[in-house]
């Protein structure tokens, strides 16, 4: 046991040399001595290259630059003096570019609210009375005859759909709402229609239906035809005219939000 | 090979771990690793020894994985 501890003595002993060595730490006797030794013992002269190959290996190992806070002596200001003065730019600048997205997403989001809950409403508000007006005024009816180029494309095939079951059912589907454009524009080319058969084939049929045949077809009111419904100017003018605010709102939302991410981003930075 | 010796170092204990930074990374005579670690010739003498034996034996014990001209004999 003792000639173990005794052997691993020596061989501390012998690595000190040996590095000390390499270091050329060693002093002019020691120098003299291990060199001798050196030339005597190849096994010592072996564990000299290998300790002197793992020097080498130890100093090409490639260097990693260590952090800047890291290497400074804590008395080193750990800014120049410069800096302090760019936070705060930067601190109100991201609440306050913040708060700019905020209420231009909100604006953007209302306007487009608006477009889309506007034409519903005015819709709704539009075709409500006309069923009204169209079973309680006939002689209005060809005042919309007249102007057949003026109406939407949609409105001869919805007049058509009208036409077939009009004179039958003009009576029970006027007063009726639920229906919507259906029920209240085929109505007076219905009459109209009705009149057409009336004047041709005679009016004894169509008596029992329409209580005032005669009325319906002569009076031509031309005061109200050129004007289009007022739920086509509601729904469909408007819109059209608010869309290029919101792409613009749209864009400017999407600027400060990008704008936000990277303010913040810097005062995270700092 | 920097990750394997990078490996044998951190066998090491601290103490020779600083020793042998500042001996062979940094260059640094054992004079002036004495006074930066505070701590006197002869320790740093035989800690920088026992830490470069040590890493010797471990990439002794690794030399496989070592390219055959960095294999120690």
């Amino acid at each position: 046991m003792r000639r173990l501890f005794g052997q691993a003595r020596e061989r501390e002993r012998r690595d000190e040399l040996l590095s000390a060595y390499l270091d050329g730490e060693l002093s002019a006797g020691e120098l003299v001595r291990l060199e001798a030794q050196l030339v005597n013992d190849p096994a010592l002269q072996a564990e000299l290259d290998a300790l002197r190959q793992t020097v080498a290996l130890v100093r090409d190992l490639p260097q990693i630059p260590s952090p800047r806070n890291f290497i400074l002596p804590q008395a080193t200001p750990s800014r120049p003096r410069s800096a302090p003065l760019a936070r705060p730019r930067r601190a109100w600048a991201a609440p306050l570019l913040t708060a700019a997205t905020a209420v231009v997403s909100l604006l953007f989001v209302a306007l487009l609210s608006l477009d889309l809950l506007l034409p519903r409403m005015a819709g709704n508000l539009a075709f409500a009375p006309e069923p009204q007006m169209a079973a309680e005024t006939p002689q209005e009816m060809p005042v919309e005859q007249e102007a057949p180029a003026e109406m939407p494309p949609a409105a001869p095939d919805e007049a058509e759909v009208g036409a077939d079951r009009a004179p039958e059912e003009e009576k029970a589907i006027s007063p009726v709402m639920g229906g919507g454009g259906l029920t209240a524009t085929p109505t007076p080319l219905a009459t109209t229609l009705a009149a057409a058969e009336r004047s041709g084939e005679g009016a004894d049929h169509w008596d029992s239906v329409s209580e005032e045949p005669a009325e319906v077809a002569p009076p031509p009111v031309e005061e109200e035809s050129p004007e289009p419904p007022e739920s086509e100017v509601i729904g469909a003018a408007q819109p059209a005219s608010r869309r290029p605010l919101e792409i613009v709102l749209g864009l400017i939302a999407l600027t400060l939000a990008l704008a936000t991410v990277w303010a913040w981003r810097a005062r995270r930075r700092c | 090979m920097a990750r394997l010796i990078q490996a044998g170092i951190e066998t090491l204990p601290p103490g020779q771990r600083v020793t042998l930074a500042l001996s062979d990374v940094q260059g640094m005579s054992y004079q002036e690793i004495a006074e930066a670690t505070d701590i006197s010739l002869g320790t740093v003498k035989s800690r920088l020894a026992r830490a470069r034996a040590k890493l010797r034996d471990y990439l002794r014990e690794q030399g496989e994985l070592l390219p055959a001209r960095y294999r120690l004999g």
